[in-house]
């Protein structure tokens, strides 16, 4: 409000009727709407990070476990492979005992890293349930405008750290699934009870698996061929771009970006933009692609072998 | 300064300030350098040049309206990103070649111009929130051309141009992505002992511009608009209170890209020049378009068309002296087709023609050719 000549219309002792009460339902009201105890919600945050924390070493630990058996295995994988290339039947059974051994022992392990992700993807949550409640209280508090200019700094502070956290967990949770979702079913185990008919069982579920990744290539390969033409035709687009204009600017093209894709501008800046896929680069799209399109196939093939395995215990052939 | 000086301080000025920038850069567990491109490009080219007319840097004048000529070129270019963490991406780009004709045609001799060209581009780009983000872009350019010949083979002078940008860009409603950007720039012109008026074409400015982009259905469709004010230093008006040219240039326009099985963009644009010297002052609308698409055998196709219609608001018997705006005036098409030809290398065929201004206005010339390019790309 701005003071007008001759002061404001009825003036009391200097201060209008109107500002005295809007002070006082300021005073009453905004109290109210910063949080009473906000070192209360500090405890549940403190608690949820703790129990984050605590999930995240076990799963670390465990899925380093599960990466070291998972190493072993493979390793045995490839002595059976090289066995059967040199048509070797006494080193193939000698390999495949040793693989039956050690992707037993893969199974148990992926058996628990896949909890000990669930129990870290429960507490990404629990966190990222408090944080979110953080935010909220603090957006509230700044939004009452009551607050010196060294507390509003603060809080502005909490919350930027708190937006910070918030993108860390939730790479972290998504992460989970990328780092064991791509493996065989390995929750099927030998178990001593198991029937000839209950291990052809587990042979068919492992053989759905590889036709499951077999799809996932031919998906793959389609993204790959899609990435691929789009690639060449943005090269060949910037090539005749700044082809003609290097040398000649009587082609240059001025104002509104002719020339310039529109979603090169947002493209791999990490952080504020939505992120996900679409905003990385086609190239690094493409790489990636082919990275999960070399895993499926591995893990196809892996598949495919794990089911003989148990095919092979059902014949009584592996022991 | 020696011509070759020059080039070697622009190109050595670049690659220093290229390399000093990575080499300072901090190299932390989450951040990441990336080269998105890195083409080297070589090339022939077979074209022809008419229209005898006026040109300012050119000192003699031949007599002959048809030339012919051919060119070799060698090109680099490159594009960098640095991500970090927390404080945006850093992009650069370099781009600079060297061209060397050998023409034909002329009466008074044959000549052999060289043009070098080089463009160093750095942007900072960084997000604010999750809907908004800011660049600041800074570009220097430079050009410099031996043994320049007469019309009808127009060559631009040499220059040095910089220019400096701030844009931000942000979410707005319904899903419109709206943007305001701030241009300065400087051009100065190089001129030969014999030429010395070659530095009137020397310009500064600042560019407005503020833009909003849609999108929909796989199309993007951006409404622009803006102002430029310019300022040419060595062009006198000859009014005392006024003594120096001054321009305003308004422009409006539409671009429209669509990206799928082809890769199309559309764009229609109006300018209007005003000025306190009469003479430059021209309204002009120029519907440009681009497409890339792919053919069978691994072909791809690129054509680039611009169709301008121009027309001065006043008849002088003075020259007009329109630095840097041919690209404003110029009808051109263009048509490539591009093949690879082994791993990391592609080779484009293109014909072209443009009909553009020379720096003096309503001067037309036109350039037609063909032209083999290989590009390179070399996987690091």
């Amino acid at each position: 409000m701005n003071a007008r000549a001759g002061g404001w219309r009825g003036t009391g002792k200097g201060i209008p009727t109107g500002v005295r009460v809007l002070v006082w339902l300021l005073v009453l009201f905004v109290p109210l709407a910063i949080p009473a105890h906000p070192a209360r919600a500090q405890l549940p945050l403190a608690e949820a990070e703790a129990r984050f924390e605590a999930a995240r070493a076990e799963y670390d630990r465990n899925l380093s476990l599960f990466q070291q058996a998972f190493f072993r295995s493979e390793r045995a994988l490839e002595e059976v492979r090289a066995a059967l290339q040199a048509r070797d039947s006494g080193r193939e059974e000698q390999a495949r005992a040793a693989y039956h051994a050690r992707a037993v022992e893969a199974m148990e392990a992926e058996a628990v890293v896949r909890r000990s992700g669930d129990a870290l993807q429960g507490a990404s949550r629990g966190l990222l349930a408090a944080l979110e409640r953080r935010e909220e209280e603090i957006l509230l508090a700044l939004g009452t405008g009551i607050l010196s200019p060294t507390a509003r700094a603060g809080m502005e502070e909490e919350w930027r750290a708190v937006r910070q956290r918030t993108l860390e967990v939730d790479r972290v949770s998504g992460g989970i699934e990328e780092a064991i979702d791509l493996r065989p079913v390995l929750q099927l185990s030998v178990d001593p009870r198991d029937t000839p008919a209950d291990l052809r069982g587990k042979a068919g579920v492992l053989e759905d698996q590889a036709n499951a990744y077999e799809a996932i290539v031919g998906q793959l390969d389609e993204l790959i061929a899609s990435l691929e033409r789009r690639i060449q035709q943005e090269q060949a687009f910037q090539d005749q771009v700044t082809d003609l204009q290097r040398f000649d600017p009587d082609v240059l093209i001025p104002g509104g970006r002719l020339g310039r894709l529109p979603t090169a501008a947002r493209e791999g800046i990490p952080g504020g933009f939505d992120g996900g896929l679409a905003q990385l680069p086609p190239a690094e799209q493409l790489e990636l692609f082919r990275g999960v399109r070399a895993q499926a196939i591995e893990f196809r093939d892996l598949s495919l072998e794990q089911a003989r395995v148990f095919r092979d215990l059902a014949e009584g052939v592996v022991r | 300064m020696r011509p070759a000086t020059r080039r070697r301080r622009c190109t050595g000025l670049a690659l220093l300030a290229g390399a000093g920038l990575l080499l300072g850069l901090p190299s932390g567990a989450e951040s990441q350098l990336t080269l998105r491109d890195f083409v080297i490009t070589a090339g022939a080219s077979a074209e022809g040049y008419q229209g005898n007319l006026p040109a300012v840097s050119v000192p003699v004048m031949d007599s002959t309206d048809v030339v012919s000529a051919l060119a070799g070129e060698f090109a680099v270019r490159s594009d960098l990103l640095y991500r970090t963490q927390d404080r945006g991406v850093l992009q650069l780009t370099f781009d600079g070649g060297v061209r060397q004709f050998a023409a034909r045609g002329f009466e008074l001799r044959d000549y052999a111009p060289r043009e070098w060209v080089g463009t160093l581009d750095l942007g900072w780009i960084r997000p604010i929130g999750t809907t908004a983000g800011i660049m600041v872009r800074g570009r220097l350019r430079g050009r410099d051309l031996q043994d320049r010949p007469p019309m009808p083979l127009f060559l631009q002078p040499g220059y040095r141009r910089g220019e400096a940008q701030v844009m931000v860009d942000w979410d707005g409603p319904r899903g419109v992505l709206y943007d305001l950007g701030v241009t300065a720039l400087r051009s100065d012109f190089l001129a030969p002992a014999f030429a010395p008026q070659v530095r009137l074409l020397d310009r500064d400015g600042v560019l407005a511009e503020a833009g909003a982009t849609l999108e929909g259905g796989g199309s993007t469709l951006r409404l622009f608009g803006g102002m430029e004010w310019s300022r040419y230093p060595r062009q006198e008006t000859f009014a005392p209170e006024d003594p120096f040219r001054r321009d305003r240039t308004y422009h409006a326009g539409a671009v429209w890209t669509r990206q799928g099985s082809y890769l199309v963009q559309v764009a229609a644009e109006g300018r209007a020049n005003r000025s306190n010297s009469q003479r430059p002052e021209y309204d002009a609308v120029t519907v440009r378009g681009l497409l890339t698409t792919s053919l069978p055998q691994q072909l791809s196709l690129s054509v680039y068309g611009a169709v301008t219609a121009k027309q001065y608001l006043h008849a002088t018997e003075f020259a007009r002296l329109l630095p840097g705006e041919e690209a404003n005036s110029a009808s051109l098409a263009y048509v490539a087709l591009t093949r690879p030809l082994a791993a990391n290398l592609d080779g484009t065929f293109r014909v072209g023609w443009t009909r553009a201004e020379t720096e003096i206005g309503d001067a037309y010339f036109q350039r037609f050719g063909g032209t083999f390019l290989l590009h390179y790309r070399p996987r690091f």
